[in-house]
C-alpha cells in the first residue's frame, strides 16, 4: 500500500515541470507578440481611409446624407436608419480601434526600441518624426470623432488595462488639446531624421540613386509639416463659430506656418489592385451590386449650371444626368450611376486635399480677412476643385463667371460651392454643411421617425455604449443635449 | 396539446393502477437499483450514488438509423437537451441542465470506455456565410454501444476535472461474451426523408417580381419598357411587383438567355408552377453493420464494421461514412488484464449547405420572386451547367446581381469535407491482492479534418466562407486543414474492504495527464481562379494571401482521491478532492483544487417503509465544487499579419488577452429522490440541482473607445437552476401484452446574477436586423436584444401620428428586450406498447417557452413572398391596391393627437400605402414583430418492430431475426414560428434564439432489418 502511495505521488511530482516550460507550452510559434512600428501605420492609414472613403451603408453614409447619392433599392440608410446597421459601433470600430489603437502600439514599439550602433546618432530624431506622424493622423482621427459625436472618450481612450470604462470628454476641451498636438507634432519634426520608410503610405518618397534615404527623409519630413498645418488649419475652421478667437489665432498660425500650396501636397491613400482595391470598387464592384445612384439634389443642381464636373461626378443614363429623389425607390437601371472615379481599383482615397485646404482659406479670409482677399481665394478654391477632376482652369473661369463670390453672403457662396466640391470628400462635406448652414437640404422622404424630419446633423453614440460603458454614456448624452440625430454639436451654431 | 398529456395521466392513475397488483410482476430489482457505470469507468451500485444518473438502453440509440447517433437522445433523458442542425453532416447540440457557462463551453463530456472522447462541434463563420462542421461524437458507430449512463451533476464527474462540470455520458462499448461459436450480428437499414413543407415559405400567388413602382414602363410602372412592352425588373429579389394577369405578356429572364425554351419571347405574367420547394430531393440513406465477438475465461474480442451512405435533401449533397471498431481484453495472469480498444472513422460529406444570411435559404425566404419556376432555373444550369440566374442584372447583361441560379450554385460551389479519426484506449489492470487494484491507462483520440470550397468562375462574388482570402471573390478555392489530438494518461489505486459486516470503505487515488493540441492550417486563392475549373490554392488570379497557421497546446495535471464509505447498505457519503494545474492559466493562478461530497440513503430499507407498496426508495444530495481553466494562448497580446499592402500590414489583436486570468469556479448543489413502488411498475426520479459558475472567463465586449472590442475576463456569476423529473409506468403487463410508460420533464433556467463592476450586459452574437442575443445582468440568460414598439401608459402601440413615418410604428432603439431564448421546460412522453413480438413505441417531445427572432420572417414579409401580405383590407379592396384605388393598411395602435409634452393618444386612422415594399416585415415593424415563441410538440419518433419467433429459426442457422419500421418527426403537432421548425437555427453553442435562412426540416421513415447468426 505504502508502494503504490509513493508511486502515485511520485507521478504526480513529476508532473510539476518546469514553470517556464508551462508558459512556453501556452504560447503559439505561430503567433506574433511583437512587430513592426510601421506595419501598424500601414494598417492604420488603410483603415483611416477606408472609413472617411467607404459608401458602405455599414459604416459611412455619408454620400447618402449630404444627398450626393441615393439607394437604389434599400432605402433605410438614404432615410436616416442608422440604428439598425448600429452603423456607429463601426464607425468606433474603424476609428478608435482599427486606426487609433493600432498608432498607440506603433507609438509604443517606437518608445520601446533599442537603435542599434549604426541607428544610434540619428534614432532620437527619427523617433520624434515617427511620433510626430503618429500623432498627426490620430488628431485627424479625433476630429472625425469629435465632429460627428461632440462629446467622445479622448483623455482615458485607448487603454483597456487602465481605463476599462473611458469618461467622455467635451468636444471644446478635444479641440484645444488636438491643436495644442498638432503645434507640438509640427515643432517636434527635424529634417534631419528618418521616417518611416516605405511601409508609410501618404508621403512615402522613394530613395534614388540622385536622392538617398536621408533626402527622401527630408522631403518626406516638409510634406507631413505642410499636412500639419493644414489639418491646424482645418482644426481651426471646425470651432469657427463656437470660439472664434481661438480659431482665428490657431489659423493665423497654421497660415503662417505653411498650408497646402497645390494639389501635389495632398493626403491621398493610393489604393492597388485586388485585394487592395479602393473602398468604392469594393463596394461598387467587387461587392457585385447596384446599390447606389446620383442623388437629385446634386444632379438637379449641376444640370442647372451646366457644371463640366458632371461628366466625372457621374455617368450618363439615356443621354442625360438623373439622380434619384432622396429617400425614394430609384431603379439603378433608371438613374445616373456615380462616375467612372468610382468603378476605379486605384482612386485614391482623399485624406486631406488642396481643394478642401483652399476652401479653408476662402472662408479664414471671408471671416477673419486672414491669407488674402476672399473672392480670390474662393475663386482658387472652386478652380482647385475644377482641376481636382480633370476639367481646366478655363472651364473654371467660366463656371465662375456665373457663379462669382458674394461677399454679402459669403455663407451660401462658399457653402455651396464647398458642397459641390466635397463630393467625394462626404464625411467633411458634411462638416462644411453644418457650419455654413449651405446648401438647405430637404430630409429624405420616408424618413425614419427618429430624425423628427430633420436632415441628421450627428450621429447617435453607438448602441454598445449603453451596456458597456452606460454611466458615461449618459452622461455624455446630458451633457450634449441628447443622444439624437438632431441634437447639434457643439460647434454648430446655427 | 396540453390535454392529451393529462388524460394520459388520467389513465394511469385511474385504471392501471387497478391492474398492478393483479399481474404478475416479473422486472428484476436488478434492473432498477443495479449496477452502473461512473466516472473513470468505475461500477457502482445505483443505490450508493448521491447525485442523479440516468440510463439509456442501448437499442433506445441504435434504433433509428442515422450518422448521428446523438440525435437519437433527444427525450431520453430528464434535463438533457438535444438539438440537432439539420444539415448534412451537421451539430447537435448536447447540453443537459441548461447553460452553466455564458459564453464558453456547455457541451457534455463524452467518456467511451473511461476514456474521454472529442466532441467538438465547431462552425465556421464568415461574414455572411457559415458552415456547420458537425459534432465529433458522431463517430461513434451506435451498434458498439451496450449502454449510456448519464451523469447529469458536476459531483458525479469531479474525478474527470473541469470538463465534466457540464455533465458526462459514459458509453460502454459491446464486449465479446464468453460462448462456444462466433456471435455475429447483422443490421441493415434504409432511410427516406422528404421535406416537412409546414417548414418551408408558402408563397403568395397574387403578385410577381419587383419592389413597387418606378421602373418607368408607360402603361404599368411596376415593368420597365423593353422595345415598348414590359419587362420584369429581373434584378429585383422580391414579390412586391406587378399584379399576375395570364393575359400580359411581359419580357421575363428566360427571354434572354440563349438556349432557354422561352428565348426571346415574352411569357405570360403568372406565378411559377414550382416554387422553391421543388428543389428539394427524396432523401435515400443506408447504413450497413456487422460485428463478430467471441469469448472465454480469459480472453474476448468484438470487430464491428458500419458503413452509411446516402443523400440528402439538397441536390448533389451526400455524406459517406465507413467505421472500423475493435476491442479485446485478455487475462495474462489471474490478476492481470490487459484491455484495448480502437476505432478508426472516415466521414466525408459533399454539400452542406452554408448557414447565414447569404445562405441560399435566404434567397427562398427573404429574397424571392414569386414568378421564377424552380423547373426552369433547373434546366438552365443543366443547359449548359453555367450561372443562368433568374436575377439578371438586365437583358444584355445577364450575370446574377443578388443570387445565383440555386443549381449552379449546389452542383459548382460546394463544400467538401473529410475527417479521419483514431480513437483507442489501452490499459492494464492488476490485482494486487484482492482489495487493492491498479490500473494504468494510455489513451488517444485524435482526427484530421479537411474541408474545402469551391467557387465557379461566372459565381456571383462573396466572401469564401472559409479560408484567409479577403473581399469578396468572383471565384475561387479555399481549405483548411485541421488536426485536433487529446491525449491521457491515468494511474488510479483502488482499495476496497469491508471494515465491519456493516461497513464498507472503497479509496482512490489517482492522477490523470491531459494533453490537448490543436493546429489549423487555412488557405486560398485571391482574387478569384486564374484557370477556370481547377481547384488548387495555386491556381490563384492574384497573390494568395498568406496561410492562417494556429497552433496550440494545453496541458493539464491532474492528481485526484475519492473515499466511499456504506453502512449497513443503506447509508452512503461520499467525498473527492482533485488538483489540477492547467498550463493555459498565468503560473500565479494555475493551480486550483476542488471537492466534492455525497449522500444518499436507501429509505426502502427503513423498518416502517418495508413490506409497503414502496420496494425501493433512496433520497439523496450532493456538493462539489468544480474549477475551470480556459483555451490556450489567452494570456498575452498579439499582433496579426493581414493582407499585404504593398509592405508587410499587422494589427493588434481587438480581443485584448489578460495576464491575470484566474481559474472560473462551479458551485454545484444537487438532491433528489427515487422511488419505485409496486414492484417497480411506477418508478419516479425526482431532482432538483443549482449551478452557480462565478469568475466566467470569457470575452468581455468593451466599449470600443478602449481600442479594443473585447477583453478576456473574469467576469461575473451566472445560476442555473431547476428541477427534473423521470417518471416510469407500466400500467398494464400481461402474459402477451405490455404498456410501459416513460415520461422525462424538465425545467432548467439560467439567470446572470453577477457581472464585472460598471458591466451591465454581455453581447453574445450580434445578427442582421438589428438583434443581438445576450447575457444580461439580473436577467434570465439569453435576453433577445432588437427594436421594440413604443407603448402609451395604457399598453397600446404607439404609431407616428405626422412627418415621412405617418401611420408607421415608432420603434425604440435596438437595445430593448425582446425576447430570450431560454425555454420554461423540456418534457417528453414515450408509449411502448409490446404484443408477443411485436412492439410499438411512440415518443412525443415537448418544448415550452422560449422565443426565436426570425429575420427570415424580418425581410421575407417586407419583399411580400408570403400570403399574410396579400389579403382584402377593411374597405374591401386588395391591400395592394394605391391609396388612391382603396388599398393600404391602418395599422392598429394609437396616435398622439397631442404634444409631445401633454400627449393625447387616439386610435390610429392614418393609412399607409401597400403598393410598394413599405408595409410589412421590417419597412413598418419594429424587431419585436418578428419574435415568436418557440414552443412545440412534436411526434419525435414512431417505432414499430417485429421479432421473428424462435421456432421458425430453429432449422436454420439464424439464431434471431427483427424488423423494424421506424417514422422520425412525422409530425410536428403544434408549432408558432411560420415555415419553419422552431428547432432549426444556428448550428450548436450558446447562442440560440435567431433564425436565418434555415433549412426545412425532414420527415423520415426508416426500415430496419437486424440479424443475429
Amino acid at each position: 500500500m505504502k508502494k503504490i502511495l509513493a508511486s502515485i505521488l511520485l507521478v504526480s511530482l513529476l508532473q510539476s515541470c518546469g514553470r517556464e516550460s508551462m508558459s512556453e507550452i501556452n504560447t503559439d510559434p505561430n503567433s506574433y507578440y511583437t512587430t513592426v512600428p510601421s506595419t501598424l501605420v500601414t494598417y492604420a492609414e488603410k483603415q483611416l481611409t477606408d472609413y472617411v472613403t467607404t459608401p458602405n451603408v455599414n459604416v459611412n453614409n455619408f454620400r447618402l446624407t449630404m444627398q450626393y447619392w441615393q439607394e437604389t433599392t434599400y432605402l433605410d440608410e438614404s432615410r436616416y436608419d442608422f440604428s439598425t446597421r448600429n452603423v456607429s459601433n463601426n464607425v468606433w470600430l474603424y476609428l478608435y480601434v482599427r486606426t487609433i489603437k493600432n498608432l498607440d502600439q506603433a507609438k509604443k514599439l517606437i518608445n520601446d526600441y533599442q537603435p542599434t550602433a549604426s541607428e544610434a546618432a540619428t534614432w532620437p530624431k527619427t523617433m520624434k518624426n515617427q511620433l510626430a506622424i503618429i500623432d498627426l493622423l490620430q488628431v485627424y482621427s479625433y476630429q472625425i470623432l469629435v465632429d460627428t459625436y461632440g462629446d467622445v472618450p479622448y483623455t482615458e481612450a485607448g487603454d483597456i488595462d487602465a481605463h476599462p470604462l473611458p469618461k467622455y470628454d467635451s468636444g471644446k476641451d478635444i479641440y484645444a488639446s488636438l491643436i495644442a498636438r498638432t503645434k507640438q507634432s509640427l515643432a517636434n519634426f527635424d529634417s534631419t531624421g528618418l521616417t518611416f520608410g516605405s511601409g508609410e503610405k501618404i508621403y512615402y518618397v522613394a530613395p534614388t540613386s540622385s536622392c538617398g534615404p536621408a533626402c527622401a527623409a527630408a522631403q518626406e519630413v516638409s510634406k507631413w509639416k505642410k499636412f500639419g498645418n493644414s489639418l491646424l488649419l482645418k482644426l481651426a475652421m471646425g470651432i469657427a463659430d463656437s470660439d472664434p478667437a481661438l480659431a482665428q489665432a490657431t489659423a493665423q498660425a497654421a497660415i503662417s506656418g505653411g498650408v497646402y500650396t497645390s494639389a501635389s501636397d495632398s493626403a491621398l491613400f493610393q489604393y492597388l489592385t485586388s485585394p487592395n482595391y479602393s473602398q468604392l470598387y469594393t463596394n461598387l464592384v467587387a461587392s457585385n451590386r447596384n446599390d447606389f445612384v446620383a442623388g437629385k439634389t446634386i444632379v438637379d443642381k449641376m444640370n442647372a449650371s451646366a457644371d463640366p464636373r458632371r461628366t466625372a461626378y457621374f455617368q450618363l443614363r439615356n443621354g442625360a444626368y438623373v439622380g434619384g429623389a432622396i429617400g425614394v425607390n430609384s431603379p439603378f437601371g433608371s438613374y445616373s450611376a456615380p462616375g467612372a472615379f468610382a468603378y476605379a481599383q486605384t482612386t485614391p482615397g482623399i485624406l486631406l486635399n488642396y481643394t478642401e485646404v483652399a476652401f479653408y482659406l476662402a472662408e479664414a479670409s471671408a471671416r477673419w480677412g486672414i491669407g488674402g482677399a476672399p473672392a480670390t481665394n474662393y475663386a482658387n478654391a472652386v478652380t482647385a476643385s475644377f482641376l481636382q477632376w480633370g476639367k481646366t482652369a478655363a472651364d473654371a473661369t467660366a463656371y465662375l463667371a456665373t457663379h462669382p463670390y458674394d461677399a454679402t453672403n459669403w455663407k451660401k457662396s462658399i457653402g455651396e460651392e464647398a458642397w459641390i466640391a466635397m463630393y467625394d470628400q462626404p464625411t467633411q462635406s458634411f462638416n462644411f454643411w453644418r457650419r455654413l448652414d449651405f446648401p438647405v437640404l430637404q430630409p429624405a422622404a420616408n424618413a425614419v421617425s427618429e430624425a423628427n424630419n430633420k436632415v441628421p446633423v450627428r450621429l447617435k453614440y453607438p448602441v454598445t455604449e449603453q451596456s458597456t460603458n452606460p454611466t458615461n454614456y449618459g452622461a455624455a448624452s446630458t451633457a450634449i443635449g441628447g443622444d439624437e440625430l438632431f441634437t447639434k454639436i457643439f460647434w454648430d451654431k446655427n | 396539446m396540453k390535454k392529451l398529456t393529462t388524460s394520459v395521466l388520467a389513465v394511469v392513475l385511474t385504471s392501471s393502477f387497478a391492474l398492478v397488483n393483479a399481474q404478475t410482476d416479473t422486472t428484476k430489482t436488478q434492473d432498477i437499483e443495479g449496477v452502473v457505470v461512473t466516472a473513470l469507468g468505475i461500477k457502482r451500485e445505483r443505490k450508493s450514488l448521491g447525485y442523479a444518473t440516468q440510463s439509456i438502453k442501448s437499442e433506445d440509440v441504435t434504433r433509428t438509423p442515422t450518422a448521428n447517433f446523438s440525435s437519437n437522445l433527444s427525450g431520453k433523458v430528464a434535463g438533457l437537451n438535444i438539438k440537432s442542425s439539420g444539415n448534412i453532416g451537421g451539430s447537435v447540440d448536447i447540453t443537459l441542465r441548461g447553460y452553466r457557462s455564458m459564453a464558453g463551453n456547455n457541451q457534455v463530456l463524452f467518456i467511451v470506455d473511461g476514456a474521454p472522447m472529442i466532441n467538438s462541434s465547431s462552425s465556421i463563420t464568415s461574414s455572411g456565410l457559415a458552415v456547420d462542421t458537425g459534432n465529433t461524437i458522431s463517430d461513434i458507430n451506435p451498434e458498439d454501444i451496450a449502454e449510456i449512463n448519464v451523469l447529469k451533476g458536476a459531483a458525479a464527474t469531479a474525478l474527470y476535472g473541469s470538463r465534466a462540470a457540464n455533465g458526462a455520458i459514459i458509453i460502454t462499448t459491446k464486449k465479446g461474451k464468453a460462448s462456444q461459436k462466433l456471435d455475429i450480428d447483422f443490421s441493415s437499414s434504409i432511410s427516406y426523408s422528404a421535406i416537412n413543407k409546414e417548414t418551408f415559405p408558402t408563397y403568395q400567388s397574387e403578385y410577381g417580381q419587383g419592389y413597387g413602382r418606378g421602373y418607368g414602363y408607360a402603361p404599368n410602372d411596376f415593368f420597365e419598357a423593353y422595345n415598348g412592352q414590359p419587362l420584369a425588373p429581373m434584378y429585383e429579389d422580391a414579390s412586391y411587383g406587378a399584379a399576375y394577369n395570364p393575359n400580359l405578356m411581359v419580357w421575363q429572364y428566360t427571354a434572354f438567355i440563349p438556349g432557354s425554351k422561352d428565348f426571346g419571347k415574352a411569357t405570360p405574367w403568372v406565378k411559377a408552377a414550382h416554387d422553391p420547394s421543388y428543389l428539394f430531393e427524396k432523401a435515400f440513406s443506408y447504413n450497413n453493420s456487422i460485428s463478430v465477438s467471441k469469448g472465454n475465461e480469459v480472453s474476448s474480442f468484438r470487430l464491428s464494421y458500419q458503413n452509411v451512405q446516402g443523400n440528402d435533401i439538397l441536390p448533389n449533397s451526400r455524406l459517406d461514412k465507413n467505421s472500423v471498431t475493435g476491442n479485446a481484453s485478455y487475462k495474462i495472469a489471474d490478476n492481470l488484464t490487459a484491455s484495448l480498444y480502437g476505432t478508426y472513422v472516415v466521414q466525408g460529406t459533399t454539400g452542406k449547405n452554408p448557414t447565414g444570411y447569404h445562405g441560399m435559404m435566404g434567397n427562398f425566404r427573404q429574397w424571392w420572386a414569386t414568378n421564377v419556376d424552380m423547373y426552369d432555373q433547373r434546366d438552365l444550369y443543366f443547359l449548359n451547367r453555367r450561372n443562368n440566374s433568374w436575377n439578371i442584372k438586365s437583358p444584355t447583361e445577364t450575370a446574377p446581381l443578388y443570387w445565383d441560379n440555386p443549381y449552379f450554385r449546389l452542383y459548382e460551389n460546394y463544400i467538401t469535407d473529410q475527417r479521419q479519426r483514431f480513437a483507442g484506449n489501452f490499459s492494464l489492470s492488476y490485482d494486487v491482492t484482492s482489495k487493492i487494484n491498479l490500473l494504468g491507462r494510455v489513451s488517444h483520440d485524435g482526427y484530421t479534418y479537411m474541408i474545402d470550397e469551391r467557387r465557379a468562375v461566372g459565381s456571383l462574388p462573396d466572401a469564401m466562407s472559409i479560408g484567409p482570402a479577403t473581399g469578396n471573390q468572383p471565384s475561387g478555392y479555399a481549405l483548411v486543414n485541421q488536426k485536433r489530438n487529446e491525449e491521457n494518461y491515468d494511474f488510479i489505486g483502488t482499495y476496497k474492504d469491508n471494515i465491519s459486516d456493516n461497513i464498507n470503505f472503497t479509496a482512490l487515488l489517482g492522477t490523470n495527464i491531459n494533453v490537448q493540441r490543436f493546429n489549423s492550417n487555412s488557405q486560398g486563392t485571391q482574387g478569384g481562379l486564374f484557370i477556370p475549373g481547377i481547384y488548387t490554392v495555386t491556381n490563384s488570379a492574384a497573390a494568395p494571401n498568406a496561410p492562417i497557421v494556429r497552433e496550440t497546446e494545453k496541458r493539464i495535471y491532474g492528481i485526484f482521491g475519492q473515499a466511499s464509505l456504506g453502512f449497513f447498505d443503506t447509508y452512503f457519503v461520499e467525498g473527492s478532492i482533485r488538483r489540477d494545474v492547467s498550463t493555459a492559466l498565468p503560473v500565479q493562478n494555475n493551480t486550483y483544487w476542488y471537492p466534492s461530497v455525497s449522500l444518499s440513503a436507501v429509505i426502502s430499507n427503513w423498518d416502517f417503509l418495508k413490506d409497503s407498496a414502496l420496494n425501493f426508495g433512496k433520497i439523496r444530495a450532493s456538493y462539489a465544487v468544480v474549477g475551470n481553466d480556459t483555451d490556450p494562448n489567452q494570456l498575452l497580446n498579439t499582433y496579426a499579419p493581414t493582407t499585404t499592402f504593398g509592405t508587410p500590414t499587422y494589427l493588434y489583436n481587438t480581443t485584448a488577452k489578460n495576464p491575470d486570468l484566474k481559474p472560473e469556479m462551479t458551485k454545484a448543489l444537487e438532491a433528489g429522490i427515487n422511488l419505485q413502488f409496486f414492484r417497480n411498475r411506477v418508478g419516479l426520479d425526482f431532482g432538483w440541482f443549482r449551478n452557480d459558475t462565478s469568475d466566467q472567463i470569457l470575452a468581455l465586449p468593451v466599449t470600443y473607445s478602449s481600442g479594443n472590442v473585447a477583453k478576456f475576463q473574469n467576469v461575473g456569476n451566472m445560476r442555473s437552476e431547476g428541477f427534473e423529473v423521470a417518471l416510469n409506468l407500466v400500467p398494464i403487463k400481461a402474459t402477451d401484452f405490455t404498456w410501459g410508460l416513460d415520461l422525462n420533464w424538465s425545467n432548467p433556467r439560467s439567470k446572470v446574477t453577477e457581472l464585472a463592476s460598471g458591466v451591465e450586459n454581455i453581447t453574445l452574437g450580434s445578427f442582421q436586423g438589428g438583434v443581438t442575443i445576450n447575457a444580461s445582468l439580473n436577467d434570465p440568460y439569453g435576453t433577445i436584444k432588437g427594436s421594440n414598439f413604443v407603448y402609451d401608459s395604457n399598453g397600446n402601440k404607439v404609431l407616428a401620428a405626422s412627418g415621412s413615418a405617418a401611420g408607421k410604428y415608432l420603434t425604440t432603439n435596438t437595445n430593448s428586450v425582446i425576447g430570450n431564448m431560454q425555454a420554461d421546460w423540456f418534457g417528453s412522453v414515450t408509449n411502448r406498447l409490446s404484443y408477443k413480438n411485436l412492439a410499438l413505441s411512440f415518443q412525443v417531445d415537448v418544448r415550452q417557452g422560449g422565443e426565436l427572432f426570425s429575420l427570415d420572417q424580418y425581410y421575407g414579409m417586407s419583399t411580400g413572398l408570403y400570403p399574410e401580405t396579400v389579403f382584402t383590407n377593411d374597405l374591401g379592396n386588395p391591400v395592394r391596391n394605391s391609396l388612391s384605388n382603396g388599398g393600404g393598411i391602418i395599422l392598429p395602435g394609437v396616435i398622439n393627437t397631442g404634444t409631445a409634452a401633454n400627449p393625447v393618444y387616439t386610435q390610429n386612422n392614418i393609412r399607409i400605402d401597400a403598393e410598394s415594399f413599405n408595409a410589412f416585415g421590417y419597412q413598418a415593424y419594429p424587431a419585436a414583430q418578428f419574435i415568436y415563441d418557440a414552443s412545440y410538440v412534436k411526434l419525435r419518433e414512431v417505432a414499430l418492430s417485429y421479432s421473428l419467433p424462435k421456432r421458425f429459426l430453429q432449422s436454420t442457422f439464424v439464431q434471431g431475426a427483427s424488423f423494424s419500421l421506424i417514422g422520425n418527426n412525422l409530425w410536428i403537432i403544434s408549432k408558432h414560428v411560420p415555415y419553419a421548425d422552431p428547432e432549426s437555427g444556428l448550428s450548436a453553442g450558446n447562442v440560440q434564439g435567431y433564425q436565418t435562412s434555415v433549412l426545412p426540416t425532414t420527415r423520415t421513415v426508416s426500415f430496419n432489418v437486424r440479424l443475429n447468426f
